[in-house]
This record gives structure tokens, C-alpha cells and sequence, in this order.
């Protein structure tokens, strides 16, 4: 007789990393309801994000002196964070692979590196933002600072939400009880590429486009 | 594929995404004209993109219904920005 799991929904996404055959078995298409879960939002936040960055990219064709406005952004820090945003997802991506080899104390650090990475994304924005104040750059000086920190900021808010469901598995990878879980390490970093994918396309928006 | 040779995918496309930031970033230190500054800086981006899509959100492993749910709201976005772009006074002007 087959024991019934306590962790249905874990017991499934275990399963769901790794390379055999049997991986994609449960749900349509074989995607297991915490992927195509995960798949679900993300389709639901490319929704939201087009919205906005097309009516960005069209409102910057009909205002060409934008470009002037994007000059007084902090070209360095925007480079820094795309870099750490990159290096944050492919400890992330690394973090996935640790969970299929059963390495916990990879899992920890890789897991530690993520976090620590995407808090110092959040600080440098924060230290962008507050250079902005200072020179009287608010949502409110015009159309051009309305865009940018109505962007950057959802994009931040999406970092910090990433960054506690980070904080929960690095909990659980500490304590060393991430054991059924394990899957949600694969399926955050789903949700991370996501945020990394978001940040592509906001760098040149934002501080590239002439 | 193997863990191992999805674990030094991961280094490959790193390198490379990093590869392509840097290119990215460069266009600010050339006189490119706005235009082609614009399709060179957007054409990385695409190509990053692209990248991250397929090899760490492993989208070319996935079937008919995971690209289904990310081809209809770009569809609609294109939709959108085309539609706006034509009610505008000057016709669609991108770029």
C-alpha cells in the first residue's frame, strides 16, 4: 500500500528537478503545479511590465529630450547593479544545480551569495535614489523621473519579495531541514531570472537609449 | 543533459551575458548616432534576454503551453505599442 506524503506538493516539485525522464510527470504538458505555477506569475508579471515599458518606450520616441534627463543618471552604479544582478542569478542558477547533488552546504552559500548580492543591488539603488534627492530629482519633476522611478521601483520591490523567499530557503538550507522543499530552490531561481530578465531590458531603457 | 554539463552551461552563459554587458555599457564611450545606438544597445539586450530565457529558465526544455504563456502577453504588447504608435500624430515612430 503507498503512503500517503504529508508534502504532496513538495514531494512532487523534488521530483521535479532533476534530469530523469521522470521529472515533468503531474500536471499538463507534465509541468507540476508549483512550475507551472511560478510559469502562471510570470506571464502575469510580463503583463504588467509590458504595459509599462512600452508606454515608456513610446512616450521616449515622442520626447527625445529624455536623452538629456537619462544623462544625469549614475551610469556607474546602473552598470554595478546589472553586473551583481548577473553574478546573483548564476549563484542562483548554481544554488539549483548544488539542491540536484545533494551538496547542503553549497545550497547554504550559494544560497548566501544570492541574498547578499541582491540586498547590495537594493543598496546601491538606494544610494542612487538618494543622490537623486538630493538634486531635486523626484516621481514628480516630470514625465522622465515618473518613468524611471515608477520602474526601477516595482523592479525593487520584485528584488526584495525574491530576497525573502531567498531568506526563507537559506533558513531552511541552514537548519538543514530544506529536505522536501528543495524544489522551491529551482523554482525561485525561475522567479530570479525573471527579475534579472526585467533589469535587461530596463539598463539600456534607462541608461543607455540616446 | 547531465547536471555536469548544466553546471558548466551556467558558466558559459554567465561569461557571456557578462561578455555582452560590457559591450552594452561600452556603446556610451562611442559617437554612435541615436539610431544605431538605440538597435545596438536593444539588440544586445535581445540577445541577453534570449539567453537567460533559454538556458537558466531552461525555456527550450519546456512544451507548447509554457510558451503559449509567454507569447501572448508580448503578442498583446506588440499589439499595444503598434496600435498606440498609429494613433499617435506622427504615425508609428520607434526608435
Amino acid at each position: 500500500m503507498n503512503e500517503i506524503s504529508p508534502f504532496p506538493f513538495e514531494a512532487e516539485n523534488h521530483f521535479l528537478f532533476t534530469d530523469s525522464d521522470t521529472a515533468h510527470t503531474s500536471g499538463p504538458e507534465g509541468l507540476t503545479p508549483g512550475r507551472l505555477g511560478i510559469w502562471i506569475l510570470i506571464s502575469s508579471e510580463i503583463v504588467i511590465f509590458a504595459g509599462i515599458l512600452g508606454s515608456f518606450i513610446l512616450f521616449r520616441t515622442a520626447h527625445p529630450e529624455w536623452a538629456e534627463e537619462s544623462r544625469h543618471l549614475n551610469l556607474i552604479a546602473g552598470s554595478l547593479n546589472t553586473l551583481i544582478l548577473l553574478f546573483s542569478n548564476f549563484f542562483m542558477m548554481k544554488a539549483a544545480d548544488a539542491v540536484n547533488n545533494g551538496e547542503n552546504n553549497k545550497v547554504k552559500l550559494l544560497l548566501g551569495l544570492t541574498i547578499a548580492l541582491g540586498t547590495a543591488f537594493l543598496a546601491v539603488k538606494g544610494y542612487e535614489y538618494s543622490m537623486e534627492f538630493q538634486r531635486g530629482e523626484f516621481p514628480s519633476t516630470n514625465n522622465f523621473w515618473s518613468f524611471y522611478f515608477l520602474m526601477t521601483g516595482i523592479h525593487a520591490l520584485h528584488i526584495l519579495g525574491g530576497l525573502t523567499a531567498l531568506s526563507l530557503l537559506w533558513n531552511r538550507a541552514r537548519k538543514g531541514t530544506l529536505g522536501p522543499t528543495q524544489g522551491r530552490v529551482a523554482l525561485t531561481g525561475l522567479y530570479w531570472s525573471f527579475v534579472e530578465l526585467v533589469w535587461i531590458f530596463l539598463f539600456p531603457l534607462l541608461y543607455l537609449m540616446k | 543533459m547531465n547536471t555536469k554539463s548544466k553546471f558548466s552551461n551556467h558558466n558559459v552563459i554567465f561569461i557571456l551575458l557578462a561578455v555582452l554587458a560590457f559591450f552594452s555599457v561600452g556603446t556610451t564611450f562611442l559617437s554612435l548616432s541615436p539610431g544605431l545606438n538605440n538597435w545596438y544597445v536593444f539588440g544586445i539586450a535581445a540577445i541577453m534576454a534570449s539567453l537567460v530565457l533559454i538556458q537558466y529558465m531552461d525555456l527550450k526544455s519546456e512544451g507548447f503551453l509554457v510558451y503559449a504563456f509567454f507569447i501572448v502577453p508580448v503578442v498583446l504588447f506588440a499589439i499595444l505599442v503598434v496600435l498606440v504608435g498609429l494613433a499617435s500624430p506622427n504615425g508609428p515612430r520607434i526608435f
